[in-house]
């Protein structure tokens, strides 16, 4: 038996992706204010990332190259850097959330302000990168990040009109008095979140680091089947439990204590207690996720050794950026910005910087100079095709909406 | 058999360079050509070769070009003085080009991993662990 949980790299990655501090809030906050008008959303997002992370995962297994140094080997070094100092960037402002975020769900259990907490967290994260075995911290993060189902089991609880709830996601119409640009902004974000470059930056190396060959195809499909359309499911039971309880009382979303609300109301202290330990997994799932993304990005770029399944002495460059990458996001979470506009922002500008990933792994996964015969099929292309159209838009898009609607306002 | 032909500007420059022992030892940042004595004037059938893979970030920073290249450039130029051609790996101690490309010598070995020494020598191995492989 080669691995129990051969799964729990796609799980962490999508969980990390989808159920991440911002997106919990973001999803929520969806919900209460829109109902079930921007779940389509979540579909496109979904069958979007299974795509992309498929194609990253088979090019990692096949070639043993992870994603940003294909980056750099098709755009140069050029271009390669821009996107480098792009992706760095949001990945930075994702993992000070993501601390803050542990630190939140930590106050929430405690009522010790989450200011506090914030350095034992950050610590924390950089034990677990320093110490734990990549297979164990992605067994662990992946497996109790799963309390976040919790929230699906709300949503049922709740007993919703299943027939009402899916024509309003599948006719989506808007609240008087809701403008089209906002509805549009906050569309590009949960696209964003499901889409983001830092997880197929992840899901990739992780591959690497687990020694994919030719030979763990399959467990690629698996991860990326079971994973990614779970995590989507998470992101979909948060909306709905917002729009269940939340929007009929007109309460809007602004924090986590908000997006409990649903579960302490229909399923009591166990509920609670359980989507704690959740929001905690997942936060901290997320700030691993970052923090290892932030040295796997960088050392690729430049070659060095990278990774988790060499002693930390033989990859000292890589480890010395992960260390200073959470403390610099410690500090700037410590100067109390508040962490979940933060990831608002970076959902965004990952839609931005999202092409730049995109592309060459649409490219690579066509050579056969990398691929052999595993090139992508027919199908994968015509699909690759037509979200490459949509990453584009939702790029260009991203930046003037965020400016004509004042981020959402 | 046929000789492969290798396209430099697509299969070598800035790949993954591997040493003997399987570690990760840098990209390929740019590539060493020799003419040929007198080339093209002269008659002969001799042509431009590649004579060594060139990776390090002074390396690197010429290639970028641009501000940033030469400014880092200049930089790197100050910190290691009078080291042209540094980070030269013969074209004899590559073993296989691929996906990635294949070294026959150690990465210790190369001038590219000074930094990477330096990092190790007085970061990484002052904190407790860092010789023990993640449990």
């Amino acid at each position: 038996m080669k691995k129990v949980f051969a799964v729990t790299l796609g799980i962490l990655t999508a969980i990390g992706g989808f159920v991440d501090i911002g997106d919990i809030v973001a999803n929520a906050a969806v919900g209460a204010r829109y109902k079930w008008a921007l779940a389509w959303v979540v579909v496109v997002g979904v069958i979007g990332i299974v795509l992309f992370a498929e194609m990253a995962g088979r090019v990692a297994a096949v070639s043993g190259r992870a994603v940003f140094d294909l980056i750099r080997e098709r755009l140069g070094p050029r271009f390669a850097l821009a996107n480098l100092i792009g992706s760095f960037f949001v990945n930075l402002m994702t993992l000070t959330a993501e601390i803050a975020g542990v630190a939140l769900a930590l106050e929430l259990a405690t009522d010790v302000n989450y200011l506090l907490w914030l350095p034992v967290c950050a610590f924390a994260v950089w034990l677990v990168i320093w110490r734990v075995k990549f297979e164990t911290m992605e067994d662990v993060f992946g497996i109790v990040g799963l309390a976040m189902i919790v929230v699906a089991v709300t949503v049922w609880r709740a007993g919703p009109d299943w027939g009402s709830m899916f024509h309003e996601a599948s006719h989506p119409s808007l609240n008087s008095g809701e403008g089209l640009p906002t509805y549009f902004y906050y569309a590009i974000a949960l696209f964003g979140a499901a889409m983001t470059p830092y997880e197929v930056f992840f899901f990739s190396s992780g591959a690497v680091e687990e020694h994919w060959t030719r030979a763990d195809l399959f467990v690629n499909r698996a991860n990326v089947y079971i994973g990614f359309p779970l995590g989507g499911l998470l992101s979909l039971a948060l909306m709905s439990a917002a729009a269940l309880t939340l929007a009929p009382l007109d309460i809007t979303v602004e924090h986590l204590g908000q997006v409990a609300l649903p579960t302490t109301l229909t399923l009591g202290k166990l509920g609670l207690a359980t989507l704690l330990i959740g929001f905690f997994a997942a936060t901290f799932g997320a700030a691993l996720e970052t923090a290892l993304s932030a040295g796997y990005t960088i050392a690729q770029y430049f070659g060095w050794q990278w990774g988790k399944f060499v002693r930390p002495r033989e990859a000292a460059r890589f480890h010395t950026v992960v260390l200073a990458t959470i403390v610099v996001a410690a500090i700037i979470g410590l100067s109390s910005v508040d962490p979940i506009k933060v990831t608002e922002y970076s959902l965004i500008f990952s839609a931005v910087a999202l092409p730049l990933t995109y592309i060459p792994i649409l490219v690579v996964a066509n050579d056969p100079g990398y691929m052999g015969t595993k090139v992508n099929s027919r199908f994968s292309n015509a699909l690759g095709s037509v979200y490459l159209v949509i990453i584009l838009v939702a790029a260009l898009a991203a930046i003037p909406l965020m400016l004509a609607t004042k981020a959402g306002a | 058999m046929a000789a492969r032909i290798i396209d430099a500007a697509l299969e070598l420059l800035d790949r993954q360079l591997i040493d003997r022992d399987d570690k990760l030892a840098g990209n390929v940042d740019d590539v060493e050509i020799t003419l040929p004595e007198n080339w093209p004037a002269n008659e002969s059938d001799e042509l431009p070769v590649v004579t060594a893979l060139l990776s390090g970030p002074g390396v690197l920073a010429e290639r970028l070009g641009g501000r940033l290249g030469r400014g880092w450039a200049e930089f790197h130029r100050r910190i290691h003085p009078g080291t042209a051609g540094l980070g030269a790996i013969p074209v004899a101690q590559v073993r296989e080009i691929g996906s990635a490309i294949r070294l026959a010598v150690a990465r210790d070995q190369l001038p590219s991993d000074r930094m990477e020494d330096w990092f190790r020598r007085h970061v990484i191995a002052k904190i407790p662990g860092a010789g023990h492989a993640p449990e």
